[in-house]
């Protein structure tokens, strides 16, 4: 069914949306589910990406540029995160010898 | 935008002058470029058509110039006071200080923003350095700790934050803030998309001032950074994060005020309740400092329910006043620097430095909202502008203020104590530097006679 | 700061397409699949089975194997790779720009060479932190 509507239209706007909240949802759940805080960090990035997926379909639709320089920002600025949050692993696997946020308990009450 | 572009400069000055290993000309001129923000900022207050003040993105009008120079004051106290511990590391001590002003620009920027992409850039600005900042002690674990979870929390809100403008961004076709207002306005149907996207930016904005639900990595985050960098999430970021909340809400969600303020209610209360029942059995000092910064995020996202003209004034006196006295007992926790942060150790402290004492007892009860301090003024300011449309709510906030003078008054009593006999929990020395007594002062100044303010205001 | 608007009016990219221009896609993507487990069914069966210690054995470029592949590598690469990372991607704003290099004349000209002239900031000031030393 979904499939015809693909063929007869081409892709319209809804599957982009889909697919971009599916790929969100994605990160998400992998932010709040997995121990290893290497994979956190790439599902943060994956959130970042499918809110890149979204933009550029907006942009289209609304037949404006705007979005598509929002996504250059918002690439640059994952990679500044990336970069940052890499280096806080580095200093935390220096300093506990592992990545697993399960152990990061130290700071309670 | 001239002064944003002397405090760019600034940092990247910091940052070079930091190869020459000498620590107070860093510092003095890093306070220097500071003040000749603030200068220029003042200048702009006077002559806002000035040719520099402003471009597409960026507007410095009198609501941001106003905040700006909060988190100018701010930067500078907690600079100061952080000094002796930037020092000991001398080859990154321009690194900390230049970071502290990268993040303040970003505060500025979120404050100014006429667009999302200024709002947005403003945002990661702010947050990055500190993400760094927070595990600025190198060898220790708990600060690595708190700096991945503070990277964690505040990637994961950047990520919810840009789902919901891409939606907002879907449904207005605009990333002005001024165009989105228009648009709600000659809307007649306003589409779904937009609340999904209002509701995606309203929850990210939680997570970045520490409300609850979203509050659990701010206790863990203030407890285990450094202590300067504690004191600069709890008064600069905050400042510029509430900033960037009311200025979005206000203008460009003005129209679907109906559709957020039931949830802000519910929020603030649920706020309040949160940090003030989870302060009350802390026996570690930041981590009273963080719930405390929760309660007060709790009253402060009052003025933003009931809102009216004074609204922006009211939130930007309480958290001038709040960031005051967060500042102070931040230093004074650093003259404790106590290795356990236990509130115990603070025994004693009004007799052995009975200057730092009385400030930190002063702080306390700003936070408590004691009148005549400058916390008392903030927090009527807030009440008495909300009573007449919201009187359940400022009940609630009057119960909470209680539950607050309860432990905020029970660590007033630990300082006043006479130090400790058993051998068990080691006597602090009490060291001050003439910079951090300087901060004292300062602070103590302005919350005695903060009030003061209130005649121009 | 650039005006969006003529910023990236090239990069417009067109959603709405036939779906005869998918078919090309759907083709290769088939081949390839065909392909891969095609190889993958039919080798083992159609060889003759054969196996002993040595054939069984990892080959390294023909020396013997020696130790973990999963040594710890020196923080050194770690640093490199970071700042490469942070600095490949800045380039992504020359990418616009080349585009309306002569849309945006002297105005565009001159913000990029701010843009490149605190890129190279950046870039000094690691050097002289010494972060690019390989030997310390």
């Amino acid at each position: 069914m979904v499939l015809a509507t693909m063929l007869k239209s081409g892709v319209s706007l809804e599957f982009y949306v889909i697919l971009a909240t599916i790929l969100f949802t994605i990160g998400v759940l992998g932010v709040l589910i997995r121990k290893n805080a290497i994979i956190i960090l790439m599902c943060v990035e994956l959130m970042l990406n499918a809110v890149n997926l979204l933009m550029v379909a907006f942009s289209t639709y609304h037949g404006t540029g705007d979005a598509q320089v929002f996504v250059f920002f918002i690439m640059v600025v994952a990679a500044a995160e990336a970069t940052v949050g890499l280096s806080i692993l580095v200093l935390l696997y220096r300093n506990r010898k592992t990545v697993d946020v399960g152990m990061f308990n130290k700071l309670k009450g | 935008m001239l002064a944003l572009i002397i405090l760019f400069l600034t940092a990247l000055v910091t940052l070079f002058v930091g190869f020459a290993k000498k620590p107070l000309l860093t510092l003095s001129l890093s306070v220097l470029g500071l003040l000749g923000t603030a200068a220029a900022l003042i200048c702009q207050w006077y002559h806002p058509s000035d040719f520099l003040s402003s471009y597409e993105g960026v507007n410095m009008d009198g609501f941001a110039i106003l905040f700006s120079l909060v988190a100018i004051i701010f930067t500078i106290l907690i600079i100061f006071s952080g000094f002796e511990q930037f020092k000991s590391r001398l080859d990154h001590t321009a690194d900390y200080i230049g970071l502290l002003i990268f993040s303040l620009f970003g505060a500025i920027v979120m404050v100014s923003f006429q667009d999302m992409f200024m709002f947005f850039l403003g945002l990661e600005i702010l947050s990055i350095p500190i993400y760094v900042m927070a595990g600025a002690r190198k060898d220790d674990p708990l600060s690595s700790e708190s700096s991945l979870k503070y990277f964690i929390t505040g990637a994961f809100a950047t990520g919810i934050l840009l789902f919901g403008i891409a939606w907002l961004y879907g449904a207005t076709g605009t990333f002005k803030i001024y165009e989105i207002q228009q648009f709600f306005m000659e809307a007649e149907q306003i589409s779904s998309l937009a609340y999904v996207g209002l509701l995606f930016i309203l929850s990210a904005f939680l997570f970045k001032i520490g409300a609850a639900p979203f509050h659990f990595w701010s206790p863990d985050v203030y407890d285990g950074a450094p202590a300067p960098v504690t004191g600069f999430m709890a008064a600069v970021v905050k400042l510029g994060a509430f900033g960037a909340f009311i200025k979005l809400f206000t203008i460009a969600f003005s129209e679907l005020y109906d559709f957020w303020m039931p949830a802000l209610t519910f929020l603030a209360i649920l706020t309040m309740f949160v940090g003030n029942l989870s302060a009350i059995r802390q026996v570690r000092f930041k981590r009273l400092l963080a719930y405390s910064s929760i309660a007060h995020v709790g009253y402060s996202l009052i003025t933003m329910v009931v809102l009216t003209n004074n609204s922006a004034l009211n939130l930007w006196y309480y958290l001038f006043s709040y960031g005051f006295a967060t500042i102070a007992l931040i230093t004074v926790q650093m003259i404790v620097n106590d290795r356990e942060d236990r509130i115990e150790a603070f025994k004693g402290l009004g007799r052995a430095n009975p200057f730092v004492g009385f400030v930190a007892v002063v702080a306390l009860l700003a936070l408590a909202g004691v009148p005549p301090l400058m916390g008392f003024f903030g927090k009527f300011l807030i009440f008495a502008d909300a009573i007449s449309q919201n009187p359940a709510l400022i009940a609630v906030a009057l119960l909470n203020s209680g539950i607050g003078i309860f432990y905020y008054l029970r660590t007033v009593i630990v300082i006043l104590q006479k130090p400790g006999v058993d051998n068990e929990i080691e006597q602090s020395e009490f060291k001050t530097t003439p910079l951090q007594l300087i901060v004292l002062g300062i602070c103590v100044l302005a919350m005695l006679f903060g009030g003061g303010l209130l005649m121009v205001h | 700061m650039l005006r969006s608007a003529n910023f990236v009016g090239l990069l417009y990219l067109n959603l709405m397409s036939d779906v005869q221009d998918y078919i090309p896609i759907v083709l290769q993507s088939l081949v390839v699949l065909a392909f891969v487990v095609g190889t993958l069914v039919f080798a083992p069966k159609l060889g003759p089975k054969l196996s002993s210690a040595k054939k069984d054995a990892n080959w390294e470029c023909g020396i013997e194997a020696d130790g973990n592949a999963r040594f710890p590598i020196s923080v050194r690469y770690f640093v490199i790779a970071i700042l490469f990372v942070l600095f490949d991607v800045e380039v992504i704003f020359f990418y616009p720009y080349a585009v309306n290099f002569q849309a945006l004349q002297l105005e565009g000209l001159m913000a990029v060479l701010i843009f490149v002239g605190f890129f190279l900031t950046g870039f000094i000031y690691v050097l002289k932190k010494g972060a690019l030393e390989w030997e310390k």
